[in-house]
């Protein structure tokens, strides 16, 4: 496929068109686990192609059952995920696998260590994606190798199994392994938590990249703030199931509007000197929203 | 004429040398610092930078293979290195506490928070088991729980990863020790939850007058933390002095590096810009860490450093002092004019 | 496959695989090297010592003791070769199927394995002499039959670790089907499992073996095996106190060398608990530990 090809199959938009090309639209989901227990209450999010979303969510927010029902490995109790247009959560079985085999959602997963397999090189787990779809081996070739490239990697890396290579590189090839069958929507979930912090900034400009010149739509769900200033477009927040604030990146940061993410913009450590806020402050802020989110919630 | 006794610091690493593996490889080389009691003082690094292995050194417990091969380790003017397993024993606990990173795997999941909290209460405290629950109760709300007795009953996993820390935080001053040693104590911990602990080793400070060692790679929470902070790279101690110092006016180019790369200061301006230009890219640290025990003539961090000379790569790099601050380079980021502190 | 090579490594592998592979050969090759008929009688040479002729001396009809375990070695280990066989097509193929082929195909097969373990082995043994006849095959069978849902746990248990493993599921992600999941990521990881499973099997049902011939079930003598040559001699143990220890030496030597390789197996897999520091260290540098970050 030629470049232009790619971007136009990637929904990318064009420079006259002003409205972004809605890819993902999930709306009212509610997803229960185990015994009876609501992790997700109504949850409504939606990715334009070409941007990056940020999730935020804390441990219990629910950000990675959010993941997980958008991707079908876990079933939704109501709501509906759309692709595109195409509804996923009725997709089973034989359907369902070929729609993954299509590659238009891939999901780059937390801990680069266990999600590839030990015993695999790296060249098979990159191309494992393209070998189920049945690409024939040449290009499976092809393929891999300018997925590596493009994630910075290099080509001598692909006859390494993944415990012979560093963390940061073990992310990248999870990278190149989502993106080599040229997927529409990428989820990240804490893409960059298990790096070194020299290394994050490597992955962070990847995923912007590839927001830029693939024009690929691309959740990234973390509880680090600072890497998802760097790159978003637009924020959620999650806490506790509920979508609790969503909007642009900018206004999110500098002017939150509900008690748990002023809470979360409060409690993030500054260097000192170009803090506004002074520790004492903060710890007011941070008590004060304490209690409204509480209320709120239990309200 | 007469000058005010120099106090002795709590805790003075001298020259500290520590090897690793069959190879014995340098993974620690002449670190030196000294921290004075109530000081909270950041050893600030990356991964295999030699932080980790320093505190582990000075709690004597470093894993098998590694080893001390040089320096000392002076904790109230005794020397750690050349202790004894019983006079280590003493001072553990009663003298020194240490909180680490994931706090479930240190506790006993099979026990209560209450009953590992009084163990340690009878066990080197020496107090009889009545007396130990009560100040176990006590000990846990000075950590912050909300409801202490009810922790008390409590096991492990019914707690939050937050209250977990908290609950070792308990354990670990729980003798009154002079000095907390906390390795990436909040790293694994929710944003939210991170700043209550800060809070909470704030207190903890002023209420004991606790020295603490913060071990991070974050360095904005050794900013709002740490008195002092000491940069390790590939072992080494490549600056160190006041945090204010340190972190606004850096003097050595990778502590610069650092700074560029976290961005932390400013990131809520970086989103600003980010979203208004979609341009600048991301400030990197080209190339890797040297690995374990490679050690080049010269500056480690001259590979990486954008503004290596020749004479960078040379013979030893001697340490320059500044007024209050150490640092490891030849060619230092251009000193700033102190802005009105 | 790297578990195999680790395993290698160390020294008692090294011997058990050799003491294997010459209990092949015998069984593989045995009548071509013995050195004599084992049920030829020799006149007047019955119940002597080692000799140059007889390298093991002869038993109470005059046959040569060392023709007669050579022998032995085919039948008693094809026999116990074949319970094994048993046992691994009735558990392991199921077991792994139970993992992946949704949960009424789980549900059976759990069941019927339990069911399984529920029979005593002596009764199941008479039922199935009673319906099949008596005869080693028989009882073998038998044996295979209950063995299998051992098979079937261990490898469904195997199989279920493997599953939840984040690389399977990124696997799923890409549209693999279940099969090809199996084929790529978990039967190679599976295998050192089932390979301890099997030789510790193997080494018991031998001991089965012997035991059932020494009973002198299923063998019409004068065949030789190995369990039947121990039985002979320790009735005539009067004259020649050292008979027994030949077969005997065999049997253990065998069963011994499986339990040994099988803990080597089982040392250099990622999941075993190398509690011996030597071997650690002689596996530390083979090991791929990666660091976390």
């Amino acid at each position: 496929m030629s470049a232009t090809d790619v971007t136009r199959a990637a929904g990318r938009l064009r420079d006259d068109e002003p409205r972004p090309v809605e890819l993902l639209a999930v709306k009212g989901l509610n997803v229960t686990l185990g015994r009876g227990h609501r992790i997700l209450h109504d949850v409504e999010l939606n990715v334009a192609a070409g941007e990056i979303l940020g999730l935020i969510g804390e441990t219990g927010s629910g950000k990675t059952t959010l993941a997980r029902t958008v991707l079908g490995l876990t079933a939704p109790v109501s709501g509906t995920v759309r692709l595109n247009g195409v509804e996923l959560t009725s997709l089973r079985g034989g359907k369902l696998r070929a729609f993954r085999r299509a590659g238009h959602i891939q999901y780059v997963f937390q801990d680069p260590l266990r999600s590839l397999d030990p015993d695999l090189r790296v060249a098979d787990i990159v191309g494992e994606g393209l070998a189920i779809a049945g690409v024939p081996a040449a290009d499976r070739a092809t393929r891999v190798r300018s997925a590596l490239e493009r994630v910075g990697l290099d080509a001598a890396l692909a006859d390494r199994s993944p415990g012979q290579i560093s963390g940061g590189q073990r992310q990248r090839v999870a990278i190149a392994r989502a993106i080599v069958v040229e997927p529409r929507l990428l989820i990240c979930d804490e893409p960059v938590s298990a790096l070194d912090v020299s290394n994050r900034n490597h992955i962070l400009q990847l995923l912007a990249d590839l927001r830029d010149q693939l024009g690929v739509g691309i959740v990234v769900i973390s509880h680090d703030l600072g890497s998802l200033a760097a790159i978003t477009d637009r924020i959620a927040v999650l806490y506790q199931g509920h979508i609790v604030e969503e909007g642009p990146a900018r206004a999110i940061f500098t002017a939150p509007q509900h008690p748990y993410t002023q809470l979360l913009i409060a409690s993030v450590p500054t260097i000192d000197s170009s803090s506004g806020i002074a520790a004492d402050r903060r710890r007011e802020l941070r008590e004060q929203a304490a209690q409204q989110v509480g209320e709120r919630t239990n309200g | 004429m007469s000058q005010p006794p120099v106090e002795q610091p709590l805790l003075h690493v001298d020259d500290l040398r520590i090897t690793v593996g069959a190879g014995h490889a340098d993974a620690v080389r002449a670190v030196s610092f000294d921290v004075q009691k109530g000081q909270t003082f950041g050893l600030v690094g990356e991964s295999g930078s030699g932080k980790t292995l320093t505190c582990r050194a000075i709690l004597g417990v470093l894993a098998p293979g590694c080893a001390v091969t040089g320096g000392r380790i002076d904790f109230n003017g005794a020397n750690l290195v050349t202790a004894t397993r019983k006079e280590l024993d003493r001072v553990r606990s009663r003298h020194i506490g240490a909180v680490f990173q994931d706090p479930a795997s240190y506790l006993n999941p099979s026990l209560t928070i209450g009953r590992q909290l009084s163990e340690v209460l009878r066990v080197k405290g020496g107090l009889g088991r009545k007396a130990a629950q009560v100040r176990s109760v006590e000990l846990l709300e000075l950590v912050g729980m909300r409801n202490p007795q009810r922790v008390f009953g409590q096991y492990p996993h019914e707690l939050s990863g937050g209250m977990l820390q908290r609950a070792l935080l308990a354990i670990a001053v729980s003798c009154e020790p002079e000095l907390l040693i906390a390795d990436e104590a909040t790293t694994a911990l929710d944003v939210t939850v991170q700043a209550e602990v800060i809070e909470l080793l704030r207190t903890l400070r002023r209420e004991l007058n606790l020295a603490i060692v913060f071990v991070s790679h974050d360095l904005a929470v050794i900013s709002e933390l740490c008195d002092r902070v000491a940069v390790f790279y590939a072992g080494e101690i490549v600056e160190s002095g006041a945090t204010r110092d340190v972190l606004v006016a850096p003097r050595h180019r990778y502590t610069k590096a650092l700074l560029d790369v976290a961005d932390t200061g400013g990131w809520q301006h970086r989103a600003e810009r980010s979203a208004a230009t979609r341009d600048g890219r991301l400030a990197v640290i080209p190339g890797q860490p040297p690995a374990l025990g490679v050690i080049a003539p010269g500056c480690a961090f001259a590979p990486r450093c954008g503004a290596a000379a020749a004479d960078c790569r040379a013979g030893d790099i001697t340490r320059q002092t500044e007024r209050d601050r150490e640092f490891r380079c030849i060619h230092p980021v251009a000193a700033m004019v102190e802005a009105a502190r | 496959m790297s578990t195999f090579r680790r395993a290698w490594q160390l020294r008692p592998a090294k011997i058990s695989v050799v003491i294997l592979a010459a209990i092949v050969v015998l069984v593989a090759f045995g009548h071509l090297l013995a050195p004599m008929d084992p049920l030829q009688q020799h006149d007047g040479q019955i119940l002597k010592g080692p000799s140059a002729h007889f390298w093991l001396g002869t038993d109470y009809l005059g046959r040569d003791v060392l023709s007669r375990l050579i022998y032995g070695s085919t039948l008693s280990v094809l026999t116990a070769l074949e319970a094994v066989g048993i046992a691994f097509g009735l558990g392991v193929l199921p077991g792994l199927a139970s993992v992946y082929l949704g949960r009424p195909f789980e549900w059976v097969s759990q069941r019927v394995m339990d069911g399984l373990m529920a029979l005593p082995f002596i009764i199941f043994a008479i039922a199935v002499a009673a319906l099949l006849g008596n005869g080693l095959h028989q009882a073998m069978f038998a044996v295979g039959v209950l063995m299998a849902p051992g098979f079937f746990r261990i490898t469904r248990a195997a199989a279920w670790s493997f599953n939840r493993a984040q690389y399977v599921e990124a696997a799923q992600l890409l549209g693999a089907s279940p099969w090809r999941i199996i084929r790529k990521h978990i039967w190679n990881k599976v295998l050192p499992t089932v390979a301890i499973a099997t030789a510790n099997h193997i080494a018991g049902a031998l001991l089965i073996v012997s035991s059932l011939t020494f009973l002198g079930i299923g063998v019409v003598p004068p065949t030789p095996t190995w369990g039947g040559l121990l039985a002979s001699d320790l009735n005539y143990l009067a004259q020649q106190r050292w008979a027994p220890v030949a077969p005997a030496l065999l049997i253990m030597i065998t069963v011994g060398a499986l339990n040994v390789f099988a803990d080597a197996i089982r040392d250099s897999s990622d999941d075993g608990a190398l509690k011996d520091a030597t071997k650690r260290r002689r596996l530390g540098e083979s090991r791929n530990v990666a660091t976390a970050r």
